[in-house]
């Protein structure tokens, strides 16, 4: 009981930040709202009993990405000139629209299961050992690609910012 | 992009490998910090402390005897004023801070001597120069230091005549 | 039972509403540690004059009176500042610093008869996890406070906090998988619980011990995460006047203080707990102890050997602070990136390798 209504605080806060982030006029609110939006879902994560996927959630999005956002917005420093008028364009009605819809039809969908009876978990879901054993057998393949992935981009990340010889004397 | 040479006291040599490993040094300066602690805390309680505050109000420092403080009238030995309103030191006081102004006796026989005779202590540097410049030794500066107060910015003739030590002769 | 109340409220309530205040208080005594140490470290007195009816306390007064002057004192707001992020600036700083200290364990469980009450607050399986994650979101604070008063000194220090805590959080992180690969828990409890076991029958399996590469790192990572000397470039008086904390003044430029030294102390019960065997008395498990002089007793000891122990690392913090001066800012960065990160890497590599070398698995 007082779970669900963690679950729907959090969600509706949840909702509620995901539209400040597209409707701030400030980058530095859309940021902010953006990781209240994080922390709610990582709060979601958490009641659900997966508590690694909440704490990294906030370890690295919030607490890493979110800063280096934060970092890039303060240094442009936006004034409300640049920002520019707030306008509504046929793009944007369309995409709202493509996104309700798009909800409406989820949520018609999934109302279906809302009802249905909660399966009892392994005491052991969600820890470290249960999903370092699932990444590193079920999901070795597709683990072991993203971490490539991610060294390339490191290497490409090194390359790029690295001064050619001669360069900026 | 300008380029500044490091300039390192061993002139472009490397600092030795104990140096730089920065640990080992890190720990002689603390070292050296604790031993001052740990004298300073054992001598506390005794009699020669080694730290070195002086608690002012109670303990005070010794001064020097040519130390330059508030400044006193000297009398003669009859009591009567050494001060002929010569405004010497008037002209010699480099915060023109001095303000004397003249009278005659009545004994014409006994020249003149100042009616109003006023310091703005709050603009006297403690230079001296007065004491200098007076041809009839009649101002001095005396030992004390502590002139805070909070009616008196101008020290007036009676008050610089009173205060401090009687003339030395 | 209304026992059984009783014991539901200890752990629920009383445990989260004690713990801050104990920790804020914890800062009045850190403050008189720091200004007492330092001053007698350079031959000085320090504040002694302070007091209340005559009653000078050796200073622990001051510490009071400074909070009282900063409760009492005039809010100033800057003009062009960001109000709403200004106001939530210090909060943010001190909500993570408080919180962390929930999975913090100062004691074994207590069982008292058929019930069991566990020293801490949370018993989280991935406690360290916990502190990592809310740790990293105190840079917000740091962040905000400096870009909302619209201050360049103050931005200055918001972007060099940034920059610092994200490159040393790297090696923070990387420093502690060693001690997790030893001990083969993330539940802080756990590492504790093993730190209780003799090596070779005498020395005691403190992190220190088995780990000593990662403790120097992780305690570097942590100076630095708490933005003290040598690592407070964020707030260096002497080229930004203060950094982050600048345009603020009274209460808030207060709880931006206070989340400092509730820091600090988060940090070293963090540092005892993974590297110092937590509230383990050396040589002296619990049974033992609750055999001696049963279980309050025992509980009561191994209490004061956690906070016994978190002083001193605090004092440790005091000393380095009035012995080394700061970095440079391209000094800092190098040391963070070059040296930090390779060693705690070498570190990992070393100790995932060493016990099958030994032939332990
Ligand atoms: S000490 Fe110097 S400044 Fe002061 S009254 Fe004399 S001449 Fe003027
Ligand atoms: S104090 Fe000396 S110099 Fe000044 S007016 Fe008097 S006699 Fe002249």
């Amino acid at each position: 009981m007082i779970q669900a209504i963690f679950f729907y605080v959090f969600a509706a806060s949840a909702v509620v930040m995901a539209l400040a982030v597209v409707s701030a006029r400030n980058p530095i609110y859309s940021a902010m709202a953006l990781i209240g939006c994080l922390l709610s879902v990582a709060s979601i994560f958490a009641l659900q009993s997966a508590h690694l996927m909440a704490l990294l959630q906030v370890m690295v999005y919030a607490g890493a990405i979110m800063v280096l956002i934060l970092f890039v917005l303060m240094l442009l420093n936006l004034s409300p000139q640049e920002l520019g008028e707030r306008r509504v364009t046929v793009r944007r009605v369309t995409g709202a629209y493509l996104i309700g819809a798009i909800v409406t039809l989820l949520m018609v969908r999934l109302t279906k299961h809302l009802w249905a009876p909660a399966s009892a978990l392994d005491p052991n879901f969600g820890t470290i050992e249960e999903v370092g054993m699932i990444l590193y057998t079920k999901y070795l393949l597709p683990f072991e690609m993203v971490s490539l992935l991610l060294l390339a981009a490191i290497i490409g990340a090194v390359v790029l910012t690295r001064k050619e010889k001669g360069d900026g004397q | 992009m300008i380029k500044i040479k490091p300039v390192s006291p061993l002139e472009g040599k490397r600092y030795p490998l104990r140096e730089r490993v920065y640990l080992i040094e890190i720990l002689k300066g603390m070292g050296l910090t604790l031993k001052h602690l740990v004298r300073n805390l054992a001598t506390y309680p005794t009699k020669n402390r080694t730290v070195v505050t002086i608690q002012y109000p109670e303990e005070k420092r010794e001064y020097s005897p040519r130390f330059r403080g508030k400044h006193r009238l000297k009398k003669n030995p009859d009591g009567s004023m050494r001060c002929v309103a010569c405004k010497l030191c008037v002209e010699n006081c480099p915060s023109h801070c001095i303000f004397v102004e003249p009278d005659a006796y009545p004994d014409p026989s006994r020249g003149n001597y100042p009616k109003r005779y006023e310091i703005d202590i709050t603009r006297c540097i403690f230079c001296g120069f007065c004491v200098e410049a007076c041809p009839k030794d009649a101002i001095e500066m005396t030992e004390v230091s502590e002139m805070g107060d909070s009616v008196r910015a101008v020290f007036d003739r009676d008050f610089l005549l009173a205060d401090g030590k009687e003339p030395a002769s | 039972m209304w026992i059984d109340y009783l014991v539901w409220t200890l752990q629920n309530l009383l445990f989260p509403l004690v713990i801050p205040v104990v920790l804020l208080t914890g800062v009045i005594l850190a403050v008189w540690v720091e200004r007492r140490g330092a001053a007698f470290i350079q031959d000085r007195v320090g504040p002694n004059r302070v007091h209340i009816f005559g009653f000078r306390n050796a200073g622990l007064m001051q510490p009071i009176a400074d909070a009282l002057k900063l409760l009492v004192k005039e809010e100033f707001m800057p003009e062009k500042a960001d109000r709403f992020l200004f106001f939530l600036a210090p909060a943010l700083s001190m909500i993570p610093a408080l919180l962390t200290f929930m999975v913090i364990p100062f004691g074994d469980v207590l069982v008292l008869g058929k019930y069991e009450i566990p020293l801490q607050v949370a018993d989280l399986n991935v406690g360290v996890l916990f502190i990592f994650a809310i740790a990293s979101l105190g840079v917000f604070g740091v962040v905000l406070g400096g870009w909302s008063p619209d201050n360049k000194y103050s931005i200055l220090g918001g972007l060099r906090s940034s920059a610092q805590m994200i490159s040393y959080e790297i090696s923070m992180g990387l420093s502690i998988i060693g001690i997790l690969i030893v001990f083969e828990s993330v539940r802080l409890n756990d590492i504790v619980q093993m730190q209780g076991d003799l090596l070779f029958g005498f020395l005691p399996r403190w992190g220190i011990v088995v780990q000593p590469v990662g403790f120097l790192l992780f305690f570097i990572a942590a100076l630095a995460e708490t933005n003290r000397i040598p690592f407070d470039l964020p707030e260096a008086e002497a080229e930004i006047v203060a950094g982050y904390h600048l345009e603020y003044s009274s209460f808030k430029f207060s709880m931006f203080f206070m989340a400092e030294y509730v820091n600090m102390m988060v940090a070293s019960g963090f540092i005892v707990s993974l590297f110092l065997g937590g509230w383990q008395i050396p040589w002296a498990p619990t049974e033992m102890l609750v055999e001696w002089k049963g279980p309050l007793v025992a509980a009561a000891l191994q209490v004061g050997m956690f906070v016994f122990k978190l002083w001193f690392l605090m004092w440790v913090f005091v000393w380095i602070r009035w012995t080394l001066p700061r970095f440079r800012y391209d000094q800092l960065m190098s040391l963070g990136w070059r040296v930090m990160l390779p060693l705690a890497l070498a570190n990992i590599f070393v100790t995932s390798i060493v016990p099958f070398v030994l032939g332990v698995y």
